[in-house]
């Protein structure tokens, strides 16, 4: 195994998360007539019906605009080059093998041969091409794609080189240890589309791409309906399922129901408190290790309240995390103490301090900022189970030191048609209005979750650095940016260690985010359901269930 | 008919009025139904003023070592989600509804009462054209308006719902006192101020309004009950006041998803609070109607 293989595969002894599902008012509206609409089953029952739940998808499930509960049924039809597994590790799909130089700036990717995609078209390295360059090009995405803020500084259209009809060649802008997790379902914009087709709104009509299930039928918001893609490469391929149905839920808890009375066969994300009902002899429930899948909370650096960094600090004092993770959590899940998206990966260094509840300095921070009496401010994010409790805990605990928190929560449109709007994207500085309009690039104090994925280098490119295009603290902090760097081009486990530690310690002192916890994916299903697969980004691998 | 004898009249009039009025308000004190609910509500209004030292803990207070228990001896109703003391926060969102409740009820019934006089005293044209937007506002559900209002105004806060709530009332109510008023405009007394060069205002708000007072009272109660659901639906639906206050509402919006856990608790507790309010109102509204013979 060369050292860059090494590199890649010490990635996050999990890298998960949850993109599990929001709490609203309409959700008893919403429950009812899916349990009208689904048939019944009885528990245990072998059918030719898969039924899954899914979140409530966010925006359209299109390549280039899906985020959110979206990206559950797009892993159903998508295929990519590679695919993040349950471990964090990477599984080849349409890439059978890659390679990288010795200095990791230039990766090549062999094709898989006799790939097509579900309408039986032949899927040639013309596709693979296309799908990454053409998101660098708006006169071809017409500016909807999101994806294009993963490869910031790292790749560029010119860059996607077609070898031959089964090889494609990626130069990069700077070396990458770590690049086969940028075109994989990590990065879940980018599955395989066909060359020349718009992968924006419209793409869902037909959900042309490769992977093993094909669309049937699809209802905005409702449900999927998908069968067996008969083109799928893998010939060994033999589902036990003629159909999958996935059902969105505005809120897992809603699902529960039908799991208990056998209309569902399957959530692949749900509270531990939700879990911790069910009949461990008619379920199972599994529940993976923590990992890198959070709620970063926010606090904007370049205007607002917060900019003073001594704030930050204070409020990140205050949180009592065990409390937390032990208590509400019902212990599943992981402390984070010291506010960094380091800590679940196996380069993070275990010797910088964990920051810990300390009222009394906080207050003295406080102090120091000139705010002993704290101040008002909005908390904006959007609805969901698992978030609403974490908005409250903030709320509680700035409270501790006069930090008046209110909650903005947006569950419009079954949670985040606000709160994700795109309207001030990008958010490099000086790009974006400076006042807060309770969107997550626009606001003082906000949380987002972001989906667990096995190596780090999203989170710090599109977060961390300033840079970033999805930084809700817009932090701009030349020290971050050099250890960012530094960790991105780091080839070996030991210099990434070293560069995580810089990390770690400009996290503790600028405290941008406060990441408290990691959380764990939680998966529950029927006991004679076998073999299926959720990652860490809450994608569901179905091929296998039976 | 000379001054003298219409005022002898209007004179007369008005002491048997007063009379009635004393009566009632015997009547309505020996009404058993009237003293439950009044007892009821006035527990409420005790907790909404001396919450604060009567809830054993504060809102915002987590035990983490307690999270989603039943009710105990530590923790009477229990603890939520989030490790929350269900019984201090139902004692401690009393006063947000009871407050509000009482001032969108309050200024509906203000608002309301002086259109209702205006337009059964003045008749004609004000009338019919009152009337029509009366009739216009009431065709749309209260919460359709109020939800509208709030979305247009962008806004979510106590003020804004409490003045939502008002204007939704105030048709009822303005319908209600006019119907009122047209009987009573046409009776003596207010011939006889009319005669005495009383100016409006004087004959409307002195002579008219403590005569149709039993009616306003009564659609008070009414509107008051309807306010108080109206406020815990809307708070219940994210739009009346801030997610995570302890407001019945939204405590039931917060930990209704519980109930599939059978943490039946977080839910259960502030539901019966505003369920044990509004009936202590209707009680009052209809022993009130009983004794008025409305």
């Amino acid at each position: 195994m060369s050292i860059i293989e090494q590199s890649t595969n010490e990635v996050s002894t999990n890298g998960l998360s949850r993109r599990h599902f929001i709490q609203a008012a309409a959700a008893t509206g919403v429950a009812i007539p899916f349990a009208q609409m689904i048939g019944g089953s009885a528990v245990g029952a072998a059918s030719t019906t898969l039924r899954l739940a899914s979140g409530k998808q966010e925006h359209v499930i299109a390549p280039w605009e899906t985020s959110g509960g979206s990206l559950f049924a797009l892993s159903m039809v998508g295929e990519w080059l590679t695919w993040q597994l349950p471990s964090g590790k990477l599984e080849p799909r349409i890439a059978e093998s890659w390679t990288s130089s010795a200095d990791a700036k230039q990766w090549v990717f062999k094709i898989r041969s006799g790939v097509k995609f579900n309408d039986g078209t032949p899927l040639t390295a013309d596709d693979v091409v296309y799908t990454f360059t053409s998101i660098f090009d708006k006169t071809i995405t017409k500016g909807v794609s999101r994806s294009k803020g993963n490869y910031d500084n790292i790749l560029d259209a010119k860059g996607v080189v077609k070898v031959d009809a089964n090889t494609v060649q990626f130069n990069l802008l700077q070396p990458n240890g770590n690049f086969p997790y940028f075109v994989s379902s990590a990065c879940y914009g980018m599955c395989i589309i066909k060359n020349k087709a718009f992968g924006g709104a419209g793409w869902e009509k037909t959900m042309i791409s490769a992977g093993p299930w094909k669309m049937v039928s699809h209802t905005p918001t409702e449900i999927t309906v998908y069968e067996k893609n008969p083109y799928y490469w893998d010939s060994s391929f033999n589902p036990a399922y003629s159909k999958v149905e996935l059902v969105q839920f505005v809120s897992a808890a809603t699902a529960v129901p039908l799991l208990k009375t056998g209309k569902l066969d399957y959530i692949g994300a749900m509270e531990a408190a939700d879990a911790l009902t069910l009949d461990k002899a008619k379920f199972t429930v599994n529940t993976l290790p923590a990992g890198a899948g959070f709620a970063h909370v926010h606090m904007r650096t370049n205007f607002g309240p917060f900019q003073d960094k001594r704030i930050r600090q204070a409020a990140a004092l205050t949180i009592d995390r065990p409390g937390y993770v032990k208590g509400v959590m019902k212990g599943i899940g992981g402390i984070v103490g010291n506010d960094s998206v380091m800590d679940p990966y196996v380069t993070a260094d275990k010797s910088v301090p964990q920051r810990k509840m300390d009222i009394a300095k906080a207050k003295e921070l406080m102090k120091e900022a000139g705010v002993p009496n704290g101040f008002k401010v909005d908390l904006s994010t959007w609805a969901r189970d698992d978030i609403n409790k974490y908005a409250k805990l903030i709320k509680t605990s700035f409270a501790k030191i006069g930090i008046k928190v209110n909650l903005v929560i947006d569950g419009s449109d079954g949670g985040s048609a606000v709160y994700y709007t795109y309207d001030p994207y990008p958010s490099k500085p000086g790009k974006v209005n400076q006042f807060d309009n309770h969107s997550w690039l626009a606001s003082n104090l906000g949380i987002v979750d972001w989906a667990g994925r096995g190596v780090p280098d999203q989170y710090l490119m599109r977060e961390w650095r300033s840079t970033g295009d999805w930084s809700g603290a817009m932090l701009d902090s030349r020290v971050m940016d050099a250890a960012v760097d530094e960790y991105l081009q780091a080839i070996t486990p030991a210099a990434k260690k070293k560069a995580s530690k810089k990390i770690q310690e400009a996290s503790l002192d600028e405290t941008p985010y406060i990441l408290a916890y990691t959380s764990n994916l939680i998966t529950a299903g029927r006991k004679s359901l076998t073999g299926m697969v959720v990652n860490g980004m809450g994608q569901y691998d179905a091929r296998a269930a039976k | 008919m000379s001054v003298e004898k219409l005022s002898a009249l209007a004179e007369k009039s008005n002491a048997e009025r007063k009379q009635i009025r004393s009566e009632r308000m015997q009547l309505v004190l020996r009404n058993k139904t009237f003293l439950v609910g009044a007892s009821m509500l006035g527990f409420w209004v005790i907790m909404a003023i001396f919450g604060n030292l009567i809830a054993p803990r504060g809102a915002g207070d987590q035990d983490f070592e307690f999270v989603s228990v039943g009710p105990s001896l530590k923790y009477w109703f229990g603890t939520d989600a989030n490790g929350q003391d269900v019984l201090s926060r139902v004692i401690l969102g009393t006063r947000l509804i009871v407050v509000m409740s009482f001032t969108a009820t309050a200024l509906g019934t203000i608002a309301g009462t002086a259109l209702g006089l205006a337009a059964g005293y003045f008749k004609g044209k004000f009338d019919m054209i009152v009337m029509r937007l009366i009739e216009a506002i009431s065709a749309i559900p209260v919460l359709i308006i109020a939800l509208l209002a709030i979305a247009a105004l962008e806004g979510r806060s106590p003020t804004l719902t409490v003045i939502v709530i008002g204007f939704v009332f105030t048709p009822n109510i303005g319908r209600t006192v006019r119907a009122a008023v047209l009987g009573e405009s046409e009776l003596e007394y207010v011939a006889a101020a009319r005669l005495r060069t009383e100016r409006t205002p004087h004959i409307l708000f002195r002579e008219i309004l403590p005569n149709v007072l039993p009616p306003i009272i009564v659609e008070f109660t009414v509107r008051l009950g309807y306010a108080i659901f109206a406020i815990a639906t809307l708070s219940f639906l994210g739009a009346g006041v801030e997610y995570g206050s302890p407001n019945w509402g939204t405590q039931i919006a917060e930990n209704w998803g519980s109930i599939y856990s059978n943490v039946w608790w977080a839910t259960a507790f502030p539901a019966l609070a505003i369920a044990s309010l509004a009936v202590s109102v209707n009680l009052i509204s209809d022993s009130l109607l009983e004794v008025f013979e409305i």
